[in-house]
C-alpha cells in the first residue's frame, strides 16, 4: 500500500510540474484570429504551416537517477543506483547511455513453518543477488515550440538494456504438511538478460544547465541465459525477472555541458 | 490543457500497470497432490463412497479420518520416488502405490518453489474392492486442477 502512495504521490506532482505551463501562449490566439477571419471572409482554410523544430540548447549531459534511492521503500532488500550519459547526436535526437547496480537480499522467515494453519510470514526462500547493468539507445524530441530559450524536450526512446547478475538462493523451503516439508538450496551462479525498452519522458531545464526528467520505461525481455535453475527474483535495471514484461520508471537530474551551441543565439 | 489531460491518462496508466505487476500473488496449497476419483466399474461413473486413508510409505501417518467423498487428494512425496497409501472403503484397506518422478519448478516471487510430478505408473492390491486403476493424466502441476487418477471400485 506505502508502495502505490509513493508513487501516486510521486507521480502526480512531477507531472503538475511539467505540464502546468503553456507553452503554446500567442500562437493559438493567432490561430484563432486566422480561423475567425477566415470564416468571416470566406476564404479557404490556409494550408498547415510545417513547424520548425527551434534551436535548443545542445551538448553532453551527465544525469543520476535519483528515483533508485525509492528502491528500498518500494521494494525491502533492494538497493540501487545509475548514473547515465546524453548526448546529441542529431538536431532533436540523442544518443543516451546508463550504467548502473543492483542488489537484492533477503531471508525466508521459518517462525511458523510447522503449524499447519499459518503460512510464511515472509518468502519461503532466501534470495542473494548482486549485479549490473547498461543500456544504450537514443530519444527523439518531440516538442516544438516557438519560445526562445526554451530547452526542454517531450522525448520518445528506444533503447537496448544487458544484465549480468550473481544470484544464489542459500536456503528453499517446499512446504508440505503432509510428509514433511523438503529443503534446497541453489548455489550461486551468472545470469545474463538482455531486453528492449521502450521510453517516453518529459525533460525540462530548471536552471541554467541544470535539468530533471522523468521517464516512463516499458521493458521486454529478449532473452535470458540459465533462469531454468532459478528465476532472477529482480533482474538489475529489467525489474522482476519472472515478468516477460516491465513497467518502470525514472525520475533523473542532469547537468550539461554545452558545446555546438555558436552562432545560433542559444540562450 | 491539452497536456493535462495527456499527463493524467499517462499517470492512471501507470498507476494501473504498476498495480498490476504488484506481489500479491496468492499461493495455493495441495498442488503436489495426485486427484484422485471414485468411479463405479460397473458403469464408469463417478460415485461416493465413506473413505479414509493412511499413508504407509516414506512415512506411516493415520492421522486422517473417514469422509464420505467421490474424490481425494493424495500427497506425493517429495524424498522419495514413489509413494504408498492404505485407502480403506468402510474399513476394508486397499494398498496403492504411486511411482513418479519430479521436477523442481519456479511458482512466484510469493509463493516461491514446488515439484511438479509425472506419475509414470500406479500399482493397488485387487484383492478386495478395487477393480482397476488408470492414470488418467500423469502431470501433478500448479494450478493444474485435473484429475489424475481414476479407481473404479467393485
Amino acid at each position: 500500500m506505502l508502495r502505490y502512495i509513493l508513487i501516486s504521490i510521486f507521480y502526480i506532482t512531477t507531472s503538475n510540474l511539467l505540464f502546468a505551463q503553456d507553452y503554446t501562449g500567442d500562437r493559438t490566439e493567432q490561430t484563432t484570429e486566422r480561423m475567425m477571419q477566415n470564416e468571416e471572409e470566406g476564404t479557404p482554410r490556409e494550408p498547415k504551416e510545417k513547424k520548425i523544430y527551434p534551436h535548443k540548447r545542445r551538448g553532453t549531459a551527465i544525469n543520476m537517477d535519483i528515483s533508485r534511492f525509492l528502491m528500498p521503500a518500494i521494494d525491502p532488500g533492494t538497493l540501487g543506483a545509475e548514473i547515465g550519459v546524453r548526448t546529441n547526436f542529431k538536431k532533436r535526437m540523442f544518443i543516451v547511455g546508463e550504467l548502473g547496480y543492483e542488489n537484492v537480499s533477503f531471508d525466508n522467515n521459518l517462525a511458523d513453518i510447522n503449524d499447519p494453519n499459518k503460512g510464511f510470514e515472509d518468502k519461503p526462500y532466501s534470495y542473494n543477488s548482486s549485479g549490473f547493468y547498461a543500456r544504450v539507445g537514443f530519444d527523439y524530441d518531440i516538442f516544438i515550440v516557438d519560445e526562445p530559450g526554451n530547452n526542454d524536450n517531450i522525448l520518445f526512446g528506444l533503447s537496448y538494456g544487458y544484465a549480468f547478475q550473481n544470484h544464489e538462493s542459500p536456503s528453499v523451503i517446499i512446504r508440505d504438511d503432509y510428509w514433511g516439508h523438503y529443503e534446497t538450496s541453489f548455489s550461486k551462479y551468472g545470469v545474463s538478460t538482455h531486453w528492449l525498452e521502450f521510453t517516453f519522458g518529459l525533460r525540462t531545464q530548471i536552471v541554467n544547465n541544470f535539468y530533471m526528467s522523468w521517464f516512463i520505461r516499458v521493458r521486454g525481455k529478449v532473452y535470458t541465459d540459465n533462469e531454468e535453475l532459478l528465476v532472477p527474483y529482480r533482474v538489475p535495471g529489467y525489474g522482476k525477472g519472472s515478468n516477460a514484461v516491465n513497467l518502470g520508471f525514472s525520475y533523473k537530474l542532469e547537468y550539461l555541458i554545452p558545446w555546438g551551441n555558436k552562432d545560433k543565439g542559444h540562450l | 490543457m491539452k497536456f493535462n489531460v495527456i499527463s493524467i491518462i499517462i499517470v492512471v496508466l501507470v498507476l494501473l500497470g504498476v498495480g498490476c505487476t504488484g506481489s500479491d500473488d496468492i499461493c495455493l496449497s495441495g498442488q503436489m497432490s495426485a486427484t484422485t476419483g471414485f468411479y463405479l466399474d460397473s458403469t464408469s461413473t463417478q460415485t461416493t463412497i465413506n473413505m479414509r486413508v493412511e499413508g504407509r510409505y516414506p512415512r506411516i501417518d493415520s492421522s486422517r479420518a473417514e469422509t464420505s467423498t467421490n474424490s481425494i487428494f493424495l500427497p506425493l512425496s517429495m524424498e522419495t520416488d514413489s509413494t504408498v497409501f492404505e485407502l480403506f472403503k468402510d474399513g476394508i484397506g486397499e494398498t496403492v502405490t504411486f511411482h513418479h518422478t519430479k521436477e523442481l519448478a519456479y511458482v512466484s516471487e510469493e509463493c516461491g518453489f514446488i515439484f511438479h510430478f509425472t506419475i509414470e505408473s500406479v500399482d493397488f492390491t485387487n484383492t478386495k474392492y478395487i477393480a482397476e486403476v488408470e492414470v488418467a493424466d500423469k502431470e501433478v502441476s500448479y494450478n493444474k486442477g485435473t484429475e489424475n487418477v481414476k479407481i473404479y471400485i467393485d
